[in-house]
């Protein structure tokens, strides 16, 4: 049995999101067993690890078992950036075991397998087609012998081993108790989508995240998003007691100055009624302290976003050519929850956001393909946010013209720690508009209702609420 | 691989080595390490089988385990040392666990730790019986 332990150095996957669902990689001399369904990706995800390691001086050998050219196999990789030809032959040594397995049985195979680890010493060996293995051996127990012996070998010769098998055969095979680890690529369709999952089944030796994750697979390869209610680090992030200001005239007042910096903030109101110019407001007024900002939506493209900023004029042009404001537009088409979120919180990191404005959280709900995981889901994403001290506004919809606010799909409440309520009024033949404050953390805040307008410099706050009151008692 | 078992058709210039070893998975691999390195490897997975095997023909080099079943490795290298026929055949100690250096008294010449390193394994066999 292969001895690979914590004490073992690992080695990267090279693929984005898969060392952290493992814990940190792989073992350097671990065996793992790479299994799923034809087309699931296990030949993709290996060979990109190989060329990622090739491309940094390793030696990885390659063996086929399947009756297919190695031609093909190349060819098949064509798509992806990572193929680098001229990685083929010297640090990337392909070997057919397919002829040897069939005329001399699983000690030939070894024999074939020992010669050219001794010989090339890779960093990596592969054995692409191990579904043949089983179904050219006859004699039970011998599978398992071999793969004990396989196991002492790379232990012995330093070399890390990847078994590529399809699923829906391996679930009997006794063998896969010697694994270091077993890892499950699967593909399936959910009404008109297609999705694509990993999961870790074993790890030895290792705090692996469990459960399914998306992975996509795109001209780089594979790139796997780790579940975020899973991944996230539970730690709770520094008080703050400072404010943060929209920057609107009338409404920082309401909020006795601001909301608490690093809080989260829902934007609440329907269609037309003012939530996107609020949180430019928010952005814009990041952007003079500083502060980098980031607006994140699904409905206005960058060009049409600052377009509408600088006739409100607003300097975000500016900050946007400056790069403390980004913008990340993801059109409303078939998304991943999770591929969104990564890029949401990639871009966080690396601009070291501080004010960020989600706008339309329904995006992120038409790009839920698992709908129970939402709450979860965005419970751990605004924790991240704010673990990562960053003040968040998100807007979320009502009905138009609703008289009572429908229930939201999740809580609302239990997320944010303040809500404001922006409404349309009808009176007679004119449409107003109003702003409360339903809730802010741990303040005192103006609990009446105010009217707003929309005017050329923006959003104005009445400084008291007469105006609404009058024409909201008014018969 | 059977348990006994010899790595190829020895030719009178090579060296033999016997590896005493109840893990067969060792005893395969070290049979094809040592196999491709010129050797001609004598496998076996006890220390009392080992001791026969002796009888029969000198090894230039005993590889053996120490913890196996009925007669440990230490126990074997006693054996061998107390022959006189035997008593300079270089033996190398392996084991998972650390090396009991206060119970070697000249049984072992060299000790290597499993999980064994091919590097390390080559290197010890070479400083023994190499050209």
């Amino acid at each position: 049995m292969n001895e690979a332990s914590c004490t073992t150095p690992r080695l990267s996957t090279g693929i984005a999101g898969l060392d952290t669902i493992l814990g940190g990689g792989l073992f350097e001399h671990g065996m793992y067993m790479i299994e799923g369904p034809s087309g699931a990706g296990k030949t993709i995800l290996s060979a990109q690890m190989c060329f990622h390691h090739a491309r940094a001086g390793k030696k990885i050998l390659y063996v086929t078992l399947i009756a297919e050219s190695h031609g093909k196999l190349i060819n098949n990789l064509r798509a992806f950036d990572f193929l680098d030809d001229s990685l083929i032959p010297d640090r990337l040594i392909l070997t057919s075991g397919y002829q040897e397995l069939k005329s001399a049985g699983l000690s030939g195979l070894l024999q074939l397998i020992a010669h050219a680890v001794a010989e090339h010493r890779p960093a990596i060996l592969v054995i692409d087609g191990y579904r043949s293995i089983h179904t050219l051996t006859q004699e039970p127990g011998a599978v398992a012998e071999f793969v004990y012996e396989l196991s002492t070998l790379i232990t012995t010769t330093k070399c890390l081993c990847l078994l590529l098998s399809p699923r829906d055969v391996s679930e009997q095979w006794t063998e896969k108790t010697l694994m270091d680890g077993v890892i499950e690529l699967d593909r399936h369709s959910v009404g008109m989508r297609s999705m694509r999952e990993l999961e870790v089944h074993k790890m030895r030796a290792s705090a692996q995240i469990e459960g399914r994750h998306v992975f996509t697979i795109g001209s780089a390869g594979i790139t796997v998003f780790p579940r975020l209610e899973a991944a996230v680090v539970c730690t709770s992030a520094a008080e703050e007691d400072a404010r943060v200001a929209f920057g609107i005239e009338g409404f920082d007042d309401m909020l006795s100055g601001g909301i608490v910096r690093n809080s989260v903030t829902c934007l609440l109101g329907p269609p037309g009624s003012g939530k996107t110019i609020m949180g430019l407001h928010f952005l814009n007024q990041g952007t003079m302290l500083n502060e980098p900002s980031l607006y994140f939506g699904f409905h206005e493209s960058p060009p049409r976003l600052l377009s509408k900023a600088a006739k409100l004029n607003m300097q975000l042009g500016a900050a946007y050519a400056a790069g403390t404001f980004e913008i990340i537009w993801q059109p409303v088409l078939e998304h991943r929850m999770d591929e969104l979120t990564s890029a949401l919180l990639d871009t966080v990191r690396r601009r070291n956001v501080r004010r960020i404005v989600i706008d339309g959280l329904k995006g992120f709900l038409q790009s839920a393909i698992r709908p129970e995981r939402i709450s979860m889901f965005f419970n751990a994403l605004i924790g991240e946010l704010r673990r990562m001290q960053v003040t968040t506004i998100y807007t979320e919809e009502i009905p138009l013209f609703a008289g009572e606010i429908a229930p939201s799909m999740f809580s609302v409440s239990a997320l944010a720690e303040n809500i404001v309520l922006v409404r349309h009024i009808q009176r007679e033949a004119t449409m107003r508009r109003t702003i409360a404050v339903i809730k802010q953390r741990e303040s005192a805040h103006d609990l009446g209702v105010r009217e707003f307008w929309i005017e050329n410099r923006g959003i104005r706050v009445a400084p008291d609420s007469g105006s609404a009151q009058a024409f909201l008692t008014e018969r | 691989m059977p348990a006994n078992s010899r790595s190829s058709e020895a030719s009178p210039a090579m060296k033999s080595i016997l590896i005493v070893d109840d893990e067969f998975d060792v005893r395969a691999i070290l049979e094809l390490i040592l196999g491709m390195q010129n050797y001609d490897v004598v496998t076996t997975p006890s220390a009392l089988l080992a001791l026969e095997k002796i009888t029969q023909e000198r090894p230039a080099l005993i590889l053996t385990d120490w913890m196996m079943p009925v007669m440990d490795g230490i126990e074997f290298c006693k054996r061998v040392r107390s022959n006189s026929a035997w008593r300079e055949v270089p033996i190398i100690m392996m084991s998972a666990a650390s090396e009991p250096t206060d119970r070697n008294e000249g049984l072992w010449n060299a000790y290597l730790h499993k999980p064994l390193d091919m590097d390390d394994l080559l290197r010890v066999v070479n400083q023994e019986i190499g050209d």
